[in-house]
């Protein structure tokens, strides 16, 4: 289904199990605790921390270019 | 440490031998029709719940209590049977990519699971438990069907007359299951042991099958490909001792179907 943020009560971080919050834009599930990103391909949360995204890791490589 | 890392390339290994039965699955699965639909006498009367189906596959039993239930999520390791199920099931499911024992859900947001077949491949399947009944509400439903000791056991000794390698995974016993499902938080409330048998022409007919379910993959197997096609040749013949009198092949499975309570306290 395409993705419905309703579904944002239900969900949860597979790490901390805490809520997650969505960008819309990047089309993305952030979880603030652990700085992870999870991306929604193709309508599909991939929530796995193996394929999270370290949002750390990323501001500061883009700091650094 | 060492083992943890073991445990996480099996869990992969596992998915990408599902992945790549995406197609084949559904005609295959005769096993995995057979005992889904005898889950759904166990199946809750309201229609106003929060469905998990833990393991989706293919999505073919996820779309069915879609059509019952209000929100329904599959959950699945491999991306390439989510992708499918999506493509092929009703819109209104949300499918999750995600681990039995990391499941991305909130405590106590669930009504019932659902895991038809799935969970002989969880290890270490306590900690799944511990998941499954951390996302379902209190009095919520484990529902579910697995293979226990005994299954395949055919092919079991016929491997073991040839050699001493592993090449049948080694499923819980009953005793085992009752064992984890009973503790302070949860109940098996009933429970159904049966032998399937199902019926090949030979033994590569099996083989592919195995392969159809993905269930080929094999944690503890060594010595690959060492010598495989005589050893195979030597095991086929030993399988010939459990031939039907019209020429069938038999293979057990032992399915075991449980029913969970999660208790309120």
């Amino acid at each position: 289904m395409a993705f419905d943020t309703k579904l944002m009560e239900i969900l949860a971080c597979p790490v901390c199990k805490g809520k997650l919050d969505y960008d819309k834009e990047a089309k993305e599930l952030i979880c603030h605790f652990d700085k992870l990103a999870f991306r929604i391909e193709k309508d599909i949360p991939v929530l796995l921390e193996s394929e999270a995204r370290d949002i750390n890791a990323s501001k500061t490589a883009e700091q650094v270019s | 440490m060492a083992n943890i890392e073991q445990e996480k390339n099996n869990r992969v290994n596992i998915a990408k031998s599902f992945g790549s039965a995406s197609k084949s699955y559904d005609v295959s699965a005769r096993l995995q029709r057979f005992s889904g639909k005898h889950l759904m006498s166990w199946l809750p009367n309201r229609h106003d719940l929060t469905v998990l189906d833990l393991g989706s596959g293919t999505g073919f039993f996820t779309d069915l209590l879609a059509s019952t239930y209000k929100q329904v999520i599959g959950l699945d390791i491999s991306f390439e049977m989510l992708k499918f199920s999506e493509e092929n099931r009703k819109e209104s499911i949300l499918w999750l990519q995600g681990d039995a024992h990391k499941i991305p859900l909130q405590n106590n947001s669930v009504d019932f699971i659902y895991s038809n077949l799935v969970i002989q491949w969880f290890e270490p399947l306590d900690e799944a438990i511990t998941e499954m009944l951390r996302v379902l509400k209190p009095g919520g439903l484990i529902i579910f069907t697995t293979l226990v000791d005994g299954t395949l056991h055919e092919l079991k000794s016929s491997w073991a007359k040839v050699d001493e390698d592993q090449h049948v995974i080694d499923f819980k016993t009953v005793k085992e299951i009752n064992t984890l499902f009973h503790n302070e938080k949860s109940m098996l409330i009933e429970q159904k042991c049966q032998d399937i048998i199902l019926e090949y022409q030979n033994v590569i007919h099996l083989a592919r099958e195995l392969k159809g379910l993905g269930a080929n993959h094999l944690a503890e197997k060594k010595n690959r490909g060492l010598s495989g096609k005589d050893k195979w040749f030597k095991m086929t013949e030993h399988y010939q001792d459990f031939l039907e009198p019209d020429g069938i092949y038999p293979a057990t499975y032992r399915l075991f179907s449980g029913l969970v309570v999660k208790l309120n306290h």
